[in-house]
């Protein structure tokens, strides 16, 4: 998996609607789907809480 | 003078606009690539959602907001909800005034006197919460539970959780200004008129800029971000409060630095829902006594199609948690739409679960906290929804709190402290 939730993620739902891999669901706090997740960072470039890490 | 504000919320796209008409210079440093923080929205298959708010303006045209918004020439259209608000007792919708209704004959008389009084702004509190405040007066289930649905969906508390002289006051302006609104547009309505202020007026908005610390100067303040290093004779923190805490720790008192860390933020849960015909039928609030956890549900594309994708809408619904699990709370509110919706499955589909919490809450501090905007440190402050004056809640709030920052800082320039 690219894309890694942290303890950070509150689970405000801003980076939904940025995947376009459609990886992402929230609830409580976001979930990614490690087979659709291509790594493109979108959700962390628009997360306020500095809740999601992508690995280069 | 220079001016650089921290951060592009409500609150500090207001003050940023409102220090540029004044002749500020100023500078306003966002971290996110958008501006509007928890108040703008976030299209998701062609519905406009909201990066937190439910698209309402409490108080309408006539509110500080509004009338805010008018005076700094923001072209925001407001469009007044009709009803303002019903409440869902037993399946049936009862507006304000008649809400009574549910009531026994002995009860009613009393909730007519009290709602008279509050109304009126003569209704009176000592130090008591205002459930404690409420069953003074009156030992009723269900007005308990209409006061809860009511904190629950304008401040994301409930009643035991909130000062009752806080309530009242909020009971006497909305009963004053008589209005709800939704923007035209949703909050993105808001925010795109306030950065076409500021930037006619000069000044600059830098996205994807995030600051890391502030210091102290003889002059005033350096500001410093990723970037850079940026020098101020105004500071004003939209940051949040414990944010602004750590990020100005060398500038503020040590006791007031740990006042602001120690406030507490409120969570809350939003939940947005696509529908294929309208459910609601209107775009006033509806609050939920009778639910577990939902307090209120707004339907804003009867004010603004636009919000929703051609004949369909946007149902958002509010739960005030009532433990610190927001998944299990999130999955209590989404069986309370179950119950509350006729006919859900059929007409309804969830777009999105959103929770609140810590540095991204519903509130940086309770209702009822009044912290000031001016900081210790002077040329230092703060706005946004953690520095709300009394009587004020939501946006309404943040408004009122820019309009004492500005007092504050006429103040200090009179005196040339700044
Ligand atoms: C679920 C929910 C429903 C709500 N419903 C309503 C409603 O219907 N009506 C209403 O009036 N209000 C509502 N509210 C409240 C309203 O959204 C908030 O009161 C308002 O948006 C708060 O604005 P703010 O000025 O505090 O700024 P914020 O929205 O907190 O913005 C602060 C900004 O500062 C930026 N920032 C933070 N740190 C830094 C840094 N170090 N450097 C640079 N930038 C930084 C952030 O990225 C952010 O953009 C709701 C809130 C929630 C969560
Ligand atoms: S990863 Fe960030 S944007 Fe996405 S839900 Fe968590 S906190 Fe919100
Ligand atoms: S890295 Fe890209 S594909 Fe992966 S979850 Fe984030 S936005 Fe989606």
């Amino acid at each position: 998996m690219r894309a890694r939730v942290t303890e950070r993620c509150v689970g405000c739902g801003a980076c939904l609607p940025f995947c376009p891999a459609e990886a992402i669901q929230v609830m409580g706090r976001a979930e990614i789907d490690a087979s659709r997740c291509t790594g493109c960072g979108m959700c962390a470039r628009y997360c306020p809480n500095d809740g999601v890490e992508v690995e280069r | 003078m220079r001016a650089v504000v921290i951060g592009a919320g409500l609150g500090g796209l207001l003050a940023a606009c409102a220090l540029a008409e004044r002749g500020f210079e100023v500078q306003v440093h966002e971290r996110l690539p958008y501006p509007g923080g928890r108040f703008t929205n976030l299209e998701f298959k062609g519905y406009q959602l909201s990066t937190g708010a439910l698209h309402m303006i409490p108080h309408g045209r006539k509110g500080p907001l509004g009338e805010m918004l008018r005076e700094l020439g923001a072209e925001v259209e407001i469009l007044p909800s009709e009803p303002q608000a019903v409440f869902r007792v037993g399946g049936r919708d009862y507006e304000a005034d008649e809400v009574h209704a549910v009531l026994s004959a002995r009860e009613k008389l009393l909730a007519v006197k009290l709602l008279a009084m509050m109304k009126l702004g003569r209704a009176e509190a000592g130090e008591e919460s205002y459930a404690e405040w409420l069953a003074k007066h009156m030992r009723s289930e269900t007005v308990r539970r209409i006061a809860d649905a009511f904190t629950g969906w304008c401040l994301s508390l409930r009643a035991h959780q909130v000062p009752a002289r806080e309530v009242l006051a909020q009971v006497a302006n909305l009963a004053r200004l008589g209005e709800t609104g939704v923007p035209r547009g949703g909050c993105r309505g808001v925010v795109d008129a306030l950065v076409e202020v500021l930037e006619s007026q000069g000044g600059e908005l830098v996205l994807g800029s995030r600051v890391l610390q502030v210091s102290g100067e003889p002059w005033g303040y350096a500001v410093h971000t990723q970037e850079g290093r940026l020098e101020a004779e105004v500071v004003v923190s939209n940051a949040g409060l414990r944010r602004t805490a750590r990020m100005a720790e060398e500038v503020l008192p040590a006791e007031y630095a740990a006042e602001l860390a120690g406030l507490r933020s409120v969570p809350g849960v939003k939940i947005s829902v696509a529908c294929s015909e309208p459910v609601l039928g209107h775009s006033g609030v509806v609050f939920t006594p009778d639910a577990s956890r939902v307090c209120g549900m707004n339907e804003v594309s009867n004010a603004d199609p636009e919000l929703a994708p051609t004949g369909k809408h946007l149902l958002m619904a509010h739960a005030a948690p009532a433990g610190g699990d927001l998944r299990r709370e999130a999955e209590l509110a989404l069986q309370d739409l179950h119950r509350l919706i006729p006919r859900f499955r059929e007409r309804c589909r969830v777009l999105a679960v959103q929770t609140y919490r810590g540095e991204w809450p519903v509130n940086h501090a309770p209702s009822g906290t009044h912290l000031s905007p001016a900081t210790p440190a002077g040329g230092l402050y703060i706005v946004g929804d953690g520095v709300k004056p009394e009587g004020w809640m939501e946006t309404e709030g943040v408004a009122m709190g820019v309009r004492q920052m500005l007092e504050h800082l006429a103040a200090a320039e009179k005196s040339s402290e700044i």
